[in-house]
């Protein structure tokens, strides 16, 4: 498997089949006297700014961390969970139950519900 | 039936070609220059359709919106400068679109602009939160086919058709050369915009297209575009019969009813009104989407105007929030036929941002296997990026410096 070109940036389904996400990071565990191996993808907007600039990341993360306990870090998702299906990586979890979709969440309770037509 | 599906076609094509910016730069051109520019408009259709029919061709192979696929196999980075210089232009002509139809609601009504601006902003938010894609694809679609009056009325007008036919063969009988380049790179631009094939391609995803779809695809883009380019040619040659023999300059909006009601008389002004309002309205849809689906698709956030907004609320805030912030230019004033007019030529210039990373997609074998690009598809994307990069970058400046 060619991590950069098949997982790096490869979008990411959920349990429910909704779109959440893209593969920000890889995260490898290294082992003794043996290859590599793939141990967790992070989907987060602080890996994703860490690729360009630790300085910016880390300020995120310094805001992100206000808004709860479990923000302020990448979320991992151990590659044991997930499943490859050309380009497209699902994880048997739903993204709910994570923090991935938390600004999806917030947006859609704060503002969109309350806006008429939201159910169409 | 797959047949049907044309509205998307139809949909992109008439955003691109015939929205207010697009007939009025049409009009002003053939004005000017009469016939002399109506090779260019062919040379953007088959751009355009070539450039359609490989976003169709990704989207039904990979199941996956183009801009999707760019950010998978070319990167972020390649994404986010593609992503960047599609919103900037893109917003200038979403603004202009905004304004175009507040200008039909004046032409209509004759109340101050800036109020019909606001309310032009809400019909548009309204349409874009309650109608699903399908029936935005159909209302606005075969709506547009409407459009087909200028088509009729340059017939009626009995044009020389064999000056009509000078005007396919590239030529300049002009010494305004420089006026005449600057044209041809708004003609260009304003075919080529790149907003009609991501909305096309993440249309393709909305209608769940699959493999099967690779010929109907091919359909949809040559019938579509054609189309699109057809009206685009209509306008320029009425606007060559009307104005151009009298020597008349055409830089504003209120010129424009005069194309029909030379032919149709006071039935014409209706006409044209409404042929505006469901192209711009049409315009202003495709536009606010594709930027959305842009910026959602490059993020992996769940999208499709198929959901209720509830169920993909950063998209719906997205298209809603750009819709606002590009009001903004209008309402502070901005002229919407200027900011169209810079919008399309600027689209020219970045025309080679975002074609290098779509032409690696599309001869990706690992992505597309077979159904990878061949010469023909290649050479012409490069020679119109390579045209339109080169004639925007010598006459911009120029016409600019020279007012």
């Amino acid at each position: 498997m060619r991590l950069v070109a098949e997982v790096l940036d490869a979008q990411l389904r959920d349990s429910k089949n909704r779109r959440s996400g893209r593969v920000d990071g890889i995260v490898l565990e290294l082992r003794d006297g043996k290859p590599p191996r793939l141990a967790y993808i992070e989907v987060s907007p602080i890996t994703l700014l860490s690729r360009f600039s630790r300085r910016l990341a880390r300020w995120y993360a310094r805001h992100d961390r206000r808004l709860g306990e479990g923000r302020g870090v990448a979320t991992r998702i151990p590659w044991t969970r997930i499943t490859r299906n050309g380009e497209t990586l699902t994880m048997d979890i739903d993204a709910e139950s994570t923090p991935i979709n938390a600004l999806e969440d917030w947006l859609r309770r704060v503002i969109v519900e309350r806006i008429p037509g939201n159910k169409r | 039936m797959k047949i049907f599906q044309i509205a998307l076609g139809i949909l992109a094509a008439i955003g691109g070609f015939v929205d207010i910016g697009d007939l009025v730069f049409n009009v002003a051109a053939g004005a000017t220059f009469g016939y002399q520019l109506l090779w260019v408009v062919v040379v953007g259709v088959v751009g355009i359709t070539v450039y359609s029919e490989m976003c169709g061709r990704v989207a039904a192979v990979s199941e996956k919106a183009v801009f999707d696929a760019v950010r998978e196999r070319v990167g972020f980075g390649a994404g986010l400068t593609t992503l960047v210089a599609a919103q900037i232009v893109n917003l200038m002509t979403l603004a202009a679109e905004i304004g175009g139809m507040a200008i039909c609601l004046r032409l209509l009504s004759g109340l101050p602009y800036r109020w019909l601006i606001l309310l032009a902003i809400v019909a548009i938010t309204l349409v874009v939160w309650v109608v699903s894609f399908d029936w935005i694809e159909r209302i606005f679609g075969y709506g547009g086919l409407c459009l087909l009056v200028f088509a009729v009325a340059a017939v009626k007008l009995h044009p020389d058709w064999g000056d009509v036919a000078r005007g396919f063969v590239p030529h300049v009988d002009t010494s305004d050369t420089l006026l005449y380049a600057y044209f041809a790179v708004g003609l260009l631009g304003a075919a080529m915009t790149p907003y009609e094939v991501y909305f096309y391609s993440s249309g393709a995803i909305e209608e769940k297209w699959d493999e099967s779809y690779i010929m109907t695809n091919r359909a949809i883009a040559a019938t579509g575009m054609g189309l699109g380019g057809f009206l685009s040619l209509s306008v320029l040659v009425l606007a060559a019969i009307v104005f151009h023999p009298r020597g008349v300059s055409v830089d504003h909006y209120q010129q424009l009813p005069e194309l029909l009601t030379t032919v149709f008389g006071r039935p014409g002004f209706w006409l044209v009104i409404a042929s505006l309002g469901i192209a711009c309205m049409g315009a202003t849809l495709e536009i606010a989407l594709s930027l959305a689906y842009m910026v959602a698709q490059g993020f992996g956030w769940n999208w499709g105007e198929n959901l209720p907004p509830r169920e993909d609320a950063r998209f719906a805030l997205t298209y809603t929030v750009l819709i606002i912030a590009a009001s903004v230019f209008v309402v502070v004033g901005v002229d919407p036929l200027k900011l169209t007019e810079i919008s399309m030529s600027l689209t020219a210039a970045a025309l080679p941002i975002g074609t290098f990373p779509f032409l690696i997609l599309m001869n990706d074998r690992a992505y597309l296997g077979s159904h990878t690009n061949g010469h023909f598809s290649n050479a012409v994307v490069l020679f119109i990026s390579a045209l339109a990069a080169v004639l925007a970058v010598v006459a911009i400046p120029l016409e600019l410096i020279g007012g």
